[in-house]
């Protein structure tokens, strides 16, 4: 892909690989802004919606919504996304590390974002979700609730990108009016009509914090946590047989099939 | 004395910017090419003549990958990619 020469190592590897369905929603918050000039893009006009064909653009576009004007001119291009993302970070008070990784920061981002859905669930509530992520009910009240979801968000595995999942799906709704296509599967559906309650409450509490003036965060928040979601796709193994997703990267067979990874 | 967030930023961006700047030397101090580049460019023309089948075409993108140890599933799914694009013979003659 030759669009653009801008590369940051964060972000275009991912997006490069991210298929049309991935990026449709990065694009579809992009174009949300007046000052945006992917939509200009002689590439853009070619190949939409074939995204992949453009994906360095997106990048680029991305990091540029992460800057001011006068200093991306100054610069020749947008901060680096390691910078936009510490910045989301900043903005919605998640507690973070700026010498971490992105990916380290990216889970940090959306720890928060659990953290203030689940306070705002009622203890049935919490039972519910935790019994349709497939774990078993028990440490469901007050902190504790909420710690032992933290605790499953950490281990990482299915139920961690399902919640990343379900909250990239949220966001996406009350942005864009419609969620990601590739989400609507059986094991997801459940999980997210539950949450679909707190964690808007909780994206329009956050909302009201973002200022219009500055960096573009209506963009750049919701474009964070889809990124964070597709690193945690793309970074999973894929099963072969059933294409499944399998986060846990030392998983030796197929959590749905059974098969060998 | 410790460095301001402004000095801090602006070092991170010129080592990011040199990192991206870096020069790949194809040649030596006497003008020869380097070998790599040599086989990388008979590859690229053995595609294009079509002389490359597509499963020898994948088993050299799956080998790529594996190349440099380390590497996450996202760094080898690009490799991956950039490989396949690079032999992609279709996009080469068209």
């Amino acid at each position: 892909m030759n669009n653009t020469a801008i590369f940051d190592a964060d972000l275009n590897p991912l997006l490069e690989i991210a298929s049309n369905e991935d990026l449709e929603i990065l694009v579809e918050y992009l174009n949300q802004k007046i000052s945006e000039t992917l939509s200009v893009n002689d590439a853009y006009k070619a190949h939409t919606p074939n995204h992949s064909k453009y994906a360095d653009l997106i990048a680029k576009e991305i990091r540029e919504m992460g800057g001011n004007s006068f200093a991306n001119a100054y610069r020749g291009e947008g901060p680096s996304y390691h910078e936009i993302v510490c910045d989301v970070a900043k903005k919605l008070k998640a507690p973070f590390n700026e010498k971490k990784s992105v990916e380290d920061i990216e889970n940090t981002i959306l720890e928060i974002i659990l953290t203030q859905t689940l306070d705002s669930m009622s203890e049935s509530e919490r039972e519910e979700l935790l019994k349709e992520i497939g774990g078993k009910a028990g440490f469901t009240k007050g902190g504790a609730g909420t710690a032992a979801f933290i605790t499953i968000f950490r281990a990482g595995g299915f139920k961690s990108y399902q919640l990343t999942v379900i909250i990239a799906n949220q966001i996406a709704k009350i942005i864009l009016g419609h969620g990601l296509k590739f989400a609507a599967g059986a094991s997801l559906t459940r999980a997210m009509s539950i949450l679909t309650g707190p964690i808007g409450m909780t994206i329009t509490a956050l909302w009201t914090l973002v200022d219009l003036a500055g960096p573009s965060y209506k963009v750049t928040i919701p474009s964070v946590i889809h990124i964070a979601m597709l690193r945690k796709k793309l970074g999973a193994l894929e099963c072969s047989g059933c294409n499944a997703v399998i986060p846990d990267t030392t998983a030796k067979f197929c959590s749905e099939c059974g098969e060998a990874v | 004395m410790a460095m301001t967030d402004v000095e801090r930023q602006k070092r991170r961006r010129d080592r990011l910017k040199a990192e991206k700047l870096t020069p790949l030397l194809v040649k030596g101090k006497s003008g020869e090419f380097d070998p790599r580049i040599r086989v990388a460019l008979a590859l690229k023309e053995l595609a294009n003549q079509k002389e490359l089948s597509h499963s020898m075409i994948d088993k050299i993108a799956t080998t790529a990958m594996e190349v440099f140890p380390n590497t996450t599933i996202i760094q080898k799914k690009y490799i991956r990619k950039l490989v396949l694009d690079y032999l992609n013979t279709e996009e080469c003659n068209a």
